[in-house]
């Protein structure tokens, strides 16, 4: 079989680069897996009692035992960093579905009906965005004291806004196709169209926006445990982790650099695998 | 015509594109001379390879993109294939100047027009800032633009499309290039304004003695104004000769079917050609005969297999084709 | 123009009240009882209604957010508890530090993105687009505090050339100030460098497809005066905005640097107001850094208009 210039030249240019983005698919799907397993299961994984202190055997360096070694009350880090990943996980998860729910259903509202609810709803959002974004998270947190609930809370309204207007913006132009003017047409109700025919048109753009969106959660928690305005101790934070253990950084780096890699990993591959995801529905989008 | 020495001489000149969609052979074997103070008009329809042979000359299209497939560009004396992007920059608006299609988008939007001309004076010729200001606002004069000093502090889109077309003029102009390559210069331009345009740079030409290759897909505005004609299909030049020759007896088809479809200036832009059937080749891959022959009433069997080579025809005409149109005039 | 100007302050002096109205509704609303938080558990009963009448809490909502409202514009945002001076003075001295970081931030970070952005777009998909985007993503994946704490372990412990902490101001020794506030603003600078940087990139790839690039070229000019003068100020326009709009996103990290790096700014006096109850303290920074983040919008969307030709004469001719 011969191939012909163009065929040659599509395979040369297309071959090694959808390989290498199949990687980068593959390997932060690969530690998020990971990462939420042992999330989950924590409690049942052969590692030491992340609360057990050690005070004859503190900041011990890394071994068989202690994989990152020990912390200043001779805590085992790497147990401790997998229960604040645990905590990680669900504040950026939690606080992104809230953000989603209520932004999305506030988008898609806004986008149908228009006119003065879309009004006032964008209202509320520029109030909302009128706030420097940690601030406002930091700001509820003090007044109300810190608990797993309010954190996802406190961050999960954040992404109201952002949420609220990709959600906007996609229901606005839908609302004009004509699979929407035909079911109006045929006499289908709002609410109906709405869920039948708007939504699952959503999906797909605020997926990828969500996955990017948890890399950012997973940063706001952090810096809030590391204020100290997280879920309270004795539960380990990884950012309050960081926090305590900074005071030994020379000593034991490990006890700060080790639950710093959980963080760094886990957020890089939320964004690498978000930046993934939404590269190839633009592709797709392109095709159509 | 002076063809021992011409003053732009392709030979055999091959650019290929690389695309997504594979190898573009956009220019194919161009084999060309003008001699200086001479138009050409280089005709064909959209896509047929005139854009990006102009490119080409001046050296525009992106290592990215660009294929060096072959060939040569002599110009004053050097090749401009082979030179590199600093020797190439020296000749760029100095030696040979180029007009784009569109003025709406061919100035910078955040730069005042003057200042735009000014960098061509104070690049090549060395002018300071206030020497380089005065003449721009003169080549502004020159090229009709009234009250030419309070439009220099203008911003682009403060003006007409004639109006920037006019200035893109004036930039090509600023250092008295040998060579003008004016690439579609009125197919965005109102028709009113079309004509003033095209009078504007046979003016100049004149009063400069500059050669000017004048792109475009109208053959009325290429009996107007060339010397000669060039018809370019798909990346190959089909047929040549002087204009009034060329367009009283067409040898090659193609050019008979452009004639009879031959959009007038009072014609919106991108007339499709409604005389000729069938749309030119792809030029991934294209065919392996005449590549005209697939729209061709005359093809035949042989048309298909082999491709004609442009062939000398006497009185300074070549052109390509195996089955020729009869000389109806001679 | 003037009704343009009139209907943005409007907008803007609605916001202003919105945001009031929000820091105001977040302490009252919150559960539990102020006198409570601030007295602590040991507090009498009547130690805790003589501190309610003086805070005003036995009052309605509306009629304490009227007089809240009418304090504040007065500048007055209460007393601290302990330290027992007026709020605002007390943001007022540490602003300038909070500044200085944000300023020098948003210095280091376009003095980064800048050359990088330009010369990656002009040379995308090569070698050195591919290692900077690769950083830039590293970076963005790194919460500040985390980059501030790599910085120290380098050049504080490990290198020992600059301090991990303390504060010199200005007016004592400018080097001194220098060097104590070198890492976090090369923190802080370097958290927002690949967001302008990608967007710098993006813009001026664009940019450089553009029919006057071409022209550009045309004329001979070389490639950095194309990148320069031709290409840079078209695709800035976003970047500018962002650069503005992102001082609030900075104050959150400034928060974050200034109690990583013991600097006495108004996140510590922030944090420090939490930690010990100052509820009027952390009102007052709130209210204070929303005030100062819309301002900055506010004052970024004038600018806009400034910067572009074309949208000051759409703005003239409306």
């Amino acid at each position: 079989m011969t191939l012909s210039v163009a065929e040659r030249e599509r395979i040369k240019v297309v071959g090694p680069r959808r390989r290498w983005g199949d990687l980068l698919v593959a390997l932060p799907a690969a530690w998020l897996g990971v990462a939420v397993l042992a999330a989950v299961f924590a409690p049942l994984l052969p590692i030491p009692d992340p609360f057990r202190q050690a005070l004859l055997r503190t900041l011990q360096p890394p071994s068989a035992v202690h994989l990152l070694g020990t912390d200043a009350l001779g805590r085992d880090v790497f147990a401790r960093s997998v229960l604040g990943l645990r905590v990680s996980l669900v504040v950026g998860i939690g606080s992104v579905v809230f953000g989603l729910g209520i932004g999305g259903t506030l988008g898609l509202v806004a986008g149908y009906f228009r006119g003065r609810t879309d009004l006032w709803i964008s209202a509320v959002m520029t109030v909302i965005l009128s706030f420097p974004p940690l601030v406002l998270a930091i700001a509820i947190m003090s007044y109300a004291g810190p608990s797993l609930a309010l954190v996802i809370v406190a961050l999960g309204i954040l992404f109201v806004p952002a949420f609220a207007r990709i959600a906007r913006a996609n229901t606005l132009s839908l609302a004009e196709r004509e699979f929407v003017l035909a079911a109006r047409a045929m006499g289908m109700r709002d609410l109906g169209i709405l869920m039948q025919e708007v939504l699952p048109n959503l999906v797909a753009p605020l997926i990828a926006y969500s996955m990017l969106m948890v890399a950012v959660a997973i940063i706001g928690e952090a810096a809030l445990s590391f204020l100290g305005l997280s879920v309270p101790p004795p539960q380990p934070t990884l950012g309050g982790m960081i926090a305590a253990e900074r005071a030994n950084l020379l000593e034991a780096p490990w006890a700060v650099f080790g639950p710093a890699l959980f963080l760094f990993l886990t957020i890089l591959s939320l964004n690498v695998a978000g930046d993934q995801v939404q590269r190839r529905l633009d592709q797709r989008e392109a095709a159509l | 015509m002076n063809i021992a020495d011409p003053l732009l001489s392709l030979r055999d000149l091959k650019s290929y594109l690389r695309t997504p969609r594979g190898l573009v052979r956009a220019v194919d074997g161009v084999t060309l001379d003008l001699a200086a103070g001479r138009t050409l008009g280089l005709v064909g329809e959209s896509g047929c390879g005139k854009s990006v042979l102009a490119r080409s000359i001046l050296g525009l299209l992106p290592d990215a993109i660009l294929q060096k497939a072959g060939g040569e560009i002599r110009f004053g004396g050097r090749d401009l294939r082979r030179s590199t992007e600093a020797e190439l920059r020296k000749v760029r608006g100095r030696e040979i100047a180029m007009i784009f299609q569109d003025p709406m988008t061919s100035l910078n939007p955040v730069l005042k027009v003057g200042p735009q001309i000014e960098q061509a004076l104070r690049l090549h010729l060395g002018l300071r800032r206030t020497e380089a200001r005065e003449r721009a606002v003169d080549l502004l004069d020159q090229v009709g633009i009234p009250a030419a000093r309070q439009r220099a502090v203008s911003y682009p889109h403060e003006l007409s499309g004639g109006m920037r077309q006019r200035v893109m003029i004036a930039i090509a102009l600023a250092c008295d290039p040998k060579l003008l390559i004016a690439d579609e210069p009125t197919t965005a331009l109102d028709v009113t304004v079309q004509a003033q345009i095209l009078d504007l740079l046979q003016e100049q030409q004149a009063r400069r003695g500059m050669a000017l290759i004048l792109i475009t897909h109208n053959l009325g505005v290429v009996a107007g104004m060339a010397d000669e004609v060039a018809v370019m299909y798909a990346g190959r030049i089909v047929e040549h000769g002087p204009t009034a020759a060329l367009l009283a007896d067409p040898r090659m088809p193609y050019t008979a079917a452009l004639l009879r479809s031959a959009p007038r200036l009072s014609d919106p832009p991108h007339t499709r050609l409604e005389a000729i059937t069938g749309r030119p080749p792809v030029l991934v891959d294209p065919p392996a005969g005449c590549r005209f022959a697939p729209r061709c009433a005359r093809s035949r069997e042989d048309c298909r297999r082999e491709p004609p080579e442009i062939e000398e025809a006497g009185t300074g005409r070549r052109f390509a084709c195996w089955h020729p149109l009869e000389l109806a005039h001679a | 123009m003037l009704r343009k100007a009139l209907h943005q302050t409007g907008s803007l002096a609605g916001i202003l009240l919105a945001v009031s109205l929000i820091t105001f509704l977040l302490m009252n609303l919150a559960p539990g009882d102020p006198a409570l938080a601030i007295l602590g558990e040991t507090a009498t009963v009547e130690s805790i209604a003589a501190l309610r009448g003086q805070l005003g809490l036995d009052l309605p909502m509306l009629q304490r957010y009227l007089n809240w409202l009418g304090d504040v514009l007065t500048g007055d945002l209460g007393q601290s508890f302990r330290a027992n001076e007026p709020v605002l003075g007390a943001i007022l001295d540490r602003f300038p530090v909070t500044l200085e970081l944000l300023i020098g931030a948003q210095v280091v970070a376009l003095g980064l993105a800048l050359p990088v952005g330009i010369y990656t777009a002009y040379r995308a998909r090569g070698p050195a687009d591919r290692l900077s985007l690769s950083v830039a993503l590293a970076l963005i994946s790194t919460p500040p505090f985390l980059i501030g704490i790599v910085l120290i372990y380098f050049f504080a412990l490990k290198l020992g050339v600059l301090p991990a902490t303390g504060y010199v101001p200005l007016s004592e020794s400018l080097a001194g100030n220098l060097r104590t506030m070198t890492l976090p603003i090369l923190t802080l600078g370097l958290f927002e460098f690949p967001l302008y940087m990608r967007l710098l990139r993006s813009d001026m790839i664009q940019t450089l497809q553009q029919n006057f690039i071409s022209l550009a070229r045309a004329i001979g000019l070389p490639p950095w005066r194309i990148l320069i003068g031709h290409a840079l100020r078209p695709s800035s326009f976003s970047l500018i905005t962002v650069v503005g709009i992102n001082m609030g996103r900075l104050i959150g990290g400034a928060v974050i640097v200034e109690v990583l790096f013991g600097l006495p700014g108004i996140g510590q006096l922030l944090v420090d107001g939490i930690y010990q109850r100052e509820y009027l303290v952390v009102q007052g920074v709130v209210l204070f850094v929303g005030v100062f983040f819309v301002l900055i919008n506010f004052v970024v969307d004038f600018l806009y208009g400034v910067l572009d030709p074309r949208v000051r004469v759409d703005a003239v001719r409306r």
